[in-house]
């Protein structure tokens, strides 16, 4: 991509966006419904993708839905939940063989948009008019199985519970698969509700990556989803806290490794001048196999054995994450701040910092070779208003002073902590 | 310097294979559009590689975990480690261990040539002391706990244990914090001299490069010299499995399995060809789109965490499939009997025409990722193969073919479920 990815409104709230890219061999296609994160909705619409990813007008049910799939040369249709900010955006994708791999002929860009857009509008529903019940109950008792499986991988579990207590009052702490205990209560009915709310108020946005015709897929979705009843919900975004009260939590769990995680808040970065030196901090100080905490805590130290920091940028929060011995909890807990002090006090050369920025920019420049790297990266760019490329980005983080990058650390403030440790902890 | 362009007439692509003066043989695969380059240099030396067999007939056993030590040291040389040289290119470097190979990698947009001889120099130039490698024993140690908690990587290593009863693939990568316990600098240089002479390593770089920033790094670091060729120490496996049913207790939500066939050996170069119709019929058994799938996610048995893969290498073949089920062991009778009713009635026309379909994305897919690319080119040399066999294998297989090879390779007798249960059930 040498040029910016035009986006279009093809519709109420609906909006088109293609990233040509003719190196790729398939299509990628998403539509990105976005709603507000709210604790009362979430786990219903979390489900909504799944039962939508069960059957559709043409192909009425998963297994005929699941056929034509694999007949398109195996392609993907993905159906997930993520959030941003404040927002629960529910993914739909097809990736599928460009037109000119397919053996037969088959006219496979289009017919990846027009199944997108049936998953989207024309799913199966019973003589009610609602999801059909054996569908919903499998798919509900899956989404509870997702949501207590957040355990089994324990790095992940971590970050959520110091997420969980460093939020509890912002909606930024809503899951994004919602809560068993909603889920349990939801009915058939009340996820039909869902599905046609966020038909009706979501913001709707269709990414379009590979080497494939976009204006082919625009037409299929402009003639589908243009002509939707639409009131868009609205969006409301909720300013990040500059600062919070400390809160911790301490679990102990049958592991073998500890579990340490910690929270900073930055004063609520504003700009891109201060966003971009938020960044460029986070990887100084935690985001490169160079960084102050890996050469320090893991390497010249052995506290433990990945300790590394990123920054969150909608929240305005660095996390600190790390897998330690539960004899070393205290001191790696110690020696991670006084890292963060020392960047602070501006405690790194010029050749840490230009390191740093040369393996920023080559991540930078390395997503769009990947078809989600690449929709990814727009789609970030579209939820917060500005389509930079990534060569620009790379532009902004380049200008960043190594007094920028001390100052942001200065405005680190402790928020939060959370340890998880084996039954039996030695800590000294 | 030998050197011959290989092409693929179905992806429209090709690569380089040339023969360096040094021994090293390197595949060059330019990729038009990419703005990122990536680079493996790679060993065939693994975990599974557990004695030194010298010329002389001598034979030195190799304590478990010794090839993924050797990895985390080679980083380092007297001056500095190669982590802090990678550091002024701007690359993002790394390094695997899997059971039969070892590799060093590094992916990148600019400064290309710097990280190019950065990567021959540093895997070329080994430098251990007593003290280095004493410190490591720490940093391995804690990676060997964490893999312990990770319930994904119990699940593979318990069912390894059960199914092979000799070969060492049933051992653990990273070895035991024990058995690293005997890892020195002697041995370590003895490991190193056995099994990374360049005429058995190969360098694999695809995506967006200059041809001759390679050539030249390697003129400058790599010098010739009389080729040690490597033995791999073999093992007689039996068919058989060691046992079929292994289950251990981690904090986990929901019971997670993998149930796995045992194929017989046939060699790695027909291992490689012959996963690739493993995959087919492991699609046909299971996929998603048929009537089996269908049945067990509705009785809840299954759901969308499921997943089947071919799991082969040098000297060992074998399918998987994995996910999360309340109950196991219902799941592992019926892929039994499935296997069973396929063998008796065959796989009908469409259901393999959309087998081999999905296996052919996957492969198209991976050939559109400079990583992709250079992985098949490494693993594909290693195993006497170009890496457009494996799409030419998905597309020219037949119902037949693919049954031959199941029916040939596997029996339902050898199979192994392995269970991780959750805590206190």
């Amino acid at each position: 991509m040498e040029d910016r990815p035009v986006r279009r409104r093809i519709g109420e709230g609906i909006y088109f966006t293609a990233v040509r890219e003719p190196k790729f061999k398939s299509n990628r296609m998403t539509a990105v419904l976005i709603a507000p994160l709210e604790r009362t909705k979430a786990t219903a619409r979390a489900l909504v993708p799944f039962l939508l990813r069960k059957g559709c007008g043409a192909y009425p049910d998963f297994t005929a839905l699941n056929e034509k799939l694999a007949s398109m040369y195996g392609a993907i249709l993905d159906a997930d939940v993520t959030k941003y900010a404040d927002l629960q955006m529910i993914h739909l994708s097809v990736q599928t063989a460009d037109d000119k791999f397919s053996i037969a002929g088959e006219p496979l860009c289009r017919e990846s948009a027009e199944l997108l857009c049936s998953v989207l509008t024309d799913p199966v529903l019973d003589k009610y008019g609602h999801f059909p019940e054996q569908d919903f109950r499998v798919e509900r008792n899956y989404l509870i199985d997702t949501i207590e499986s957040e355990l089994n991988e324990k790095r992940t579990y971590a970050i959520g519970k110091c997420t969980e207590i460093l939020f509890r009052d912002e909606p930024f702490g809503v899951k994004r698969y919602g809560y068993k205990e909603d889920a349990e209560k939801l009915t058939a009915e009340e996820a039909t509700t869902a599905w046609r709310e966020l038909l009706k108020g979501a913001r709707m946005e269709i990414l379009f990556t590979g080497p494939g015709d976009p204006e082919d897929a625009e037409r299929v979705f402009t003639e589908r989803l243009g002509g939707l009843m639409r009131e868009p919900f609205g969006e409301h975004p909720t300013p990040p806290k500059p600062y919070s009260e400390y809160a911790e939590l301490d679990e102990k769990m049958d592991v073998v490794q500890g579990k340490l995680v910690m929270a900073y808040r930055l004063g609520a970065p504003e700009g891109e001048t201060e966003q971009a030196a938020a960044r460029m901090m986070a990887a100084l100080y935690g985001g490169t196999p160079f960084s102050k905490l890996f050469m320090n805590v893991r390497e010249k130290m052995s506290l433990c054995y990945y300790c590394t920091a990123r920054y969150d940028r909608p929240t305005g929060v660095i996390l600190v994450d790390s897998g330690v011995e539960a004899a070393n909890m205290t001191k790696a807990e110690e020696e991670i701040g006084n890292q963060l002090s020392a960047v602070a006090q501006g405690g790194f050369t010029e050749e840490e910092r230009g390191n740093t920025l040369l393996l920023a920019v080559n991540s930078l420049k390395s997503v769009e070779d990947s078809l989600d790297g690449a929709e990814g990266w727009y789609l970030t760019r579209i939820l917060d208003g500005d389509m930079r490329t990534p060569a620009e980005d790379a532009e902004t983080i380049g200008a960043v002073t190594a007094e920028q990058i001390a100052e942001m650390a200065g405005r680190a403030k402790l928020a939060a902590v959370y340890r998880l440790t084996g039954e039996e902890k030695t800590d000294a | 310097m030998r050197n011959e362009i290989v092409r693929s007439e179905r992806l429209g692509d090709q690569y380089e294979i040339i023969d360096h003066p040094s021994g090293l043989r390197m595949l060059l695969a330019p990729m038009e559009g990419f703005r990122s380059a990536y680079a493996l240099f790679g060993t065939a030396y693994g975990s599974i590689d557990t004695e030194i067999h010298y010329a002389d007939g001598r034979v030195d056993p190799i304590p478990q975990g010794t090839a993924h030590y050797l990895e985390h040291k080679l980083f380092e040389s007297e001056e500095c480690n190669a982590f802090d040289r990678f550091a002024k290119t701007g690359a993002s470097a790394n390094a695997y261990t899997s059971f039969d190979r070892t590799a060093y990698l590094f992916s990148c947009t600019d400064h290309f040539a710097e990280s190019i001889e950065i990567l021959l120099d540093f895997v070329t130039h080994p430098y251990f002391t007593a003290e280095t490698v004493e410190k490591e024993r720490g940093i391995i140690g804690q990676e060997i706990r964490m893999y312990d908690d990770s319930p994904d990587w119990r699940v593979l290593f318990n069912m390894l244990t059960s199914m092979y009863a000799k070969n060492p693939v049933r051992n653990d990568i990273a070895g035991t914090v024990e058995s690293i316990a005997e890892i020195d600098a002697d041995l370590l240089y003895k490991c190193y001299g056995a099994f990374y002479d360049l005429s058995n390593m190969v360098l694999a770089v695809a995506g967006c490069f200059d041809r001759d920033a390679v050539l030249s790094a390697a003129d400058k670091v790599l010098k010739a010299k009389e080729p040690v060729l490597i033995r791999h120490s073999t093992c007689t496996e039996p068919p058989e499995v060691l046992q079929s049913y292994i289950e251990q207790k981690l904090p986990v939500s929901v019971p997670q399995f993998t149930f796995g066939f045992k194929a017989l050996d046939r060699g790695e170069r027909e291992n490689l060809t012959g996963s690739v119709l493993d995959e087919i019929f492991a699609e046909a058994m299971a996929a998603d789109y048929t009537q089996f799938y269908r049945e067990l996610y509705d009785k809840e048995l299954i759901n969308s965490t499921f997943y089947s893969e071919a799991f082969c290498g040098r000297d060992f073949c074998s399918t998987l499939y994995s996910g999360e089920s309340k109950e196991p062991e219902r799941v592992a009778d019926a892929l039994q009997r499935r296997f069973s009713e396929l063998r008796r009635d065959g796989i009908s026309e469409e259901l393999f025409q959309n087998a081999q379909r999905s296996v052919y994305g996957h492969y198209l897919r991976s050939a559109e990722r400079t990583e992709g690319i250079a992985s098949e080119l490494l693993n594909c040399h290693f195993a006497g193969h170009s890496p457009y066999v494996l799409l030419d294998a998905a597309a020219e297989a037949t119902a037949e073919s693919v049954c031959e090879r199941a029916f040939s390779a596997y029996s339902e007798e050898y199979a192994v479920l392995s269970v991780i249960r959750p805590t206190g059930e």
